[in-house]
């Protein structure tokens, strides 16, 4: 097994954990088709996360125009 | 007036001839019902035909007004609701064979004000699965079909509300919008959307896809159809814990004023970037601009804020919320899921705790930039949709990742956001405008895209199924 196919492997196994935290098991056929949208969202994140500073806190749940209750 | 022409007309004018006693609500009950046996074989848009639901509340109405107890403009008015809101005693499936046999004990919210205000229920309609599934041709509820061309979606997830208004099969629907599920399907059919700003309207009683990015809205011909239909919907509910006690003004009377002064933002550089834009959709909102300059608007380039990072936001945050929500089902019946569905949602099986908070700081980030932004402008133009609706086949072949570039903006932020008809695209197919205003602006939302709509004429147009 060369390095590209261990390093996929080892994120089908990774994927597979992941599902299996939430008590759902994917085949290696579905495993295989979610890497690269994985890859993609982690990606998006990295990118999140770099424009964020230490002082950035969440956003809270419902406390959008939402939160103020009054326009 | 041939039933045709009648069950095209707004609901509007369909409410004005009720009013005036020259419109039986039976007779118009009975002209849709006839109208869906004749076209909807060929559209699917209906999931549940409510035949004598539909006739007994039309006879209620005309009963009711007969006496002089008109309760509104949606008294006596065909509708038909998306099937993810609960209906008491009605199968409401969310468009999946997971809930195929469900029947609910009490109406939605929103199911509530409609009766209250007289409509009639016509049925319930299809949808994509639980509001995110991408539609399949073998989908276990055969998908609806665009009526510009069969051959094509008709936009989503609120697919069955925008064909049925398309074609007259009802004169007013609700739909919801998570990332865009009532704005794409207007888009694509060339009919009016409008998700309202998050907690204007109760979210009881619709089935969930994501807590914090639900809205729930009207969709219908016209711009004045929405705002009767928000009128009936809008205001604070104690059942839904993100509902805001903001004050309901009149919409319709909203409509009328002029535009003059209205300062409006056009993201261009981002509008522009935007992957996979047609040319024609470009060509399309650049005259749409035009037409908003000529009636006084003021139109100036404007920069999104965060704009790179809403789909890693939105995403996060909705598959999150969706996989805490399907879990138990995905767990012990995944196999009744649509290969259309799960290869959306699956995906959310991998992100973490701090993914999610990751995703709600960004939130956070973009709402603030959003609302500096808003203090220089006082709506947002995009198109709703970077291209014309594509045909089943590609939609198979798509990424699963959604593409919703202008839409998904203002579920993040709860802004209003409205899809009026802006002109045809490729292949002639409909275009929309997209007009996005501060949170509970959706009177200047709707003037704005009311004086648009009087200034052309492509809410006038009809798929050529009709012609």
């Amino acid at each position: 097994m060369d390095e590209r196919a261990r390093s996929a492997a080892s994120l089908r196994q990774h994927l597979a954990d992941l599902a299996g935290r939430a008590g759902v098991t994917l085949t290696e056929q579905e495993l295989a088709d979610l890497a690269p949208v994985y890859r993609a969202y982690r990606d998006g994140l990295e990118r999140l996360g770099q424009s964020l500073s230490l002082d950035d806190e969440p956003a809270v749940i419902f406390e959008r125009p939402v939160g103020r209750q009054t326009p | 007036m041939s039933s045709a022409t009648l069950c095209m007309l707004p609901l509007a004018d369909l409410s004005a001839r009720i009013r005036q006693r020259s419109l039986s609500p039976v007779e118009l009950a009975e002209a849709h019902l006839a109208r869906i046996e004749q076209f909807d074989d060929e559209l699917h848009c209906y999931l549940t035909v409510t035949a004598e639901r539909a006739r007994s509340d039309a006879r209620r109405a005309e009963e009711e007004i007969a006496r002089g107890a008109w309760r509104g403009p949606l008294h006596g008015i065909p509708i038909a609701l998306k099937d993810l809101f609960d209906t008491a005693g009605l199968r409401t499936t969310a468009g999946s064979r997971v809930l195929r046999e469900r029947v609910p004990t009490r109406d939605a919210a929103v199911v509530e004000r409609l009766a209250a205000a007289g409509a009639v229920l016509l049925g319930k309609l299809t949808l994509h699965e639980f509001a995110m599934g991408s539609p399949r041709l073998d989908d276990f509820f055969p998908p609806a079909r665009n009526p510009w061309d069969l051959n094509r979606i008709p936009g989503g997830s609120s697919s069955g509300s925008a064909v049925a208004l398309a074609t007259g099969l009802c004169a007013g629907s609700l739909g919801s919008d998570t990332g865009g599920s009532i704005r794409h399907p207007a888009a694509h059919c060339a009919i009016v959307g409008l998700k309202p700003t998050y907690g204007l309207v109760s979210r009881r009683g619709a089935t969930v896809l994501s807590w914090t990015l639900d809205h729930v809205g009207p969709m219908a011909r016209t711009v004045e159809d929405a705002a009767i239909i928000l009128q009936a919907i809008a205001g604070y509910d104690p059942a839904d814990p993100a509902s805001a006690r903001a004050a309901i003004p009149d919409y319709r009377a909203a409509l009328h004023g002029a535009i003059s002064g209205v300062r409006i933002g056009v993201p261009r550089a981002y509008v522009e970037a935007t992957p996979g834009l047609e040319p024609e959709v470009l060509a399309a909102f650049d005259a749409a601009l035009e037409v908003l300059r000529q009636r006084g608007a003021e139109v100036r380039d404007v920069t999104l804020p965060m704009a790179e990072h809403a789909e890693a936001i939105l995403l996060t945050i909705l598959l999150s919320e969706a996989i805490a929500y399907h879990a138990p089902w995905l767990r012990a019946r995944r196999h009744e899921y649509g290969q259309g569905f799960s290869v959306r949602l699956l995906p959310g099986l991998f992100f973490t705790a701090a993914d999610y908070v990751q995703a709600q700081r960004g939130r956070r980030l973009l709402c603030r930039g959003m609302e500096e932004l808003m203090t220089e402008v006082d709506l947002i133009a995009t198109p709703t949709m970077p291209r014309t609706a594509p045909t089943f086949a590609e939609e198979a072949a798509a990424s699963p990742i959604p593409r919703s570039p202008f839409t998904r903006l203002f579920n993040i932020t709860g802004q209003p956001s409205i899809s009026v008809p802006g002109g045809l695209g490729r292949h002639g197919l409909p275009v929309g405008l997209m007009l996005s205003g501060r949170a509970f602006d959706e009177p200047t939302v709707l003037r704005v895209a009311a004086s648009y709509e009087r200034a052309t004429e492509w809410h006038c147009r009809v798929p050529p199924l009709l012609t």
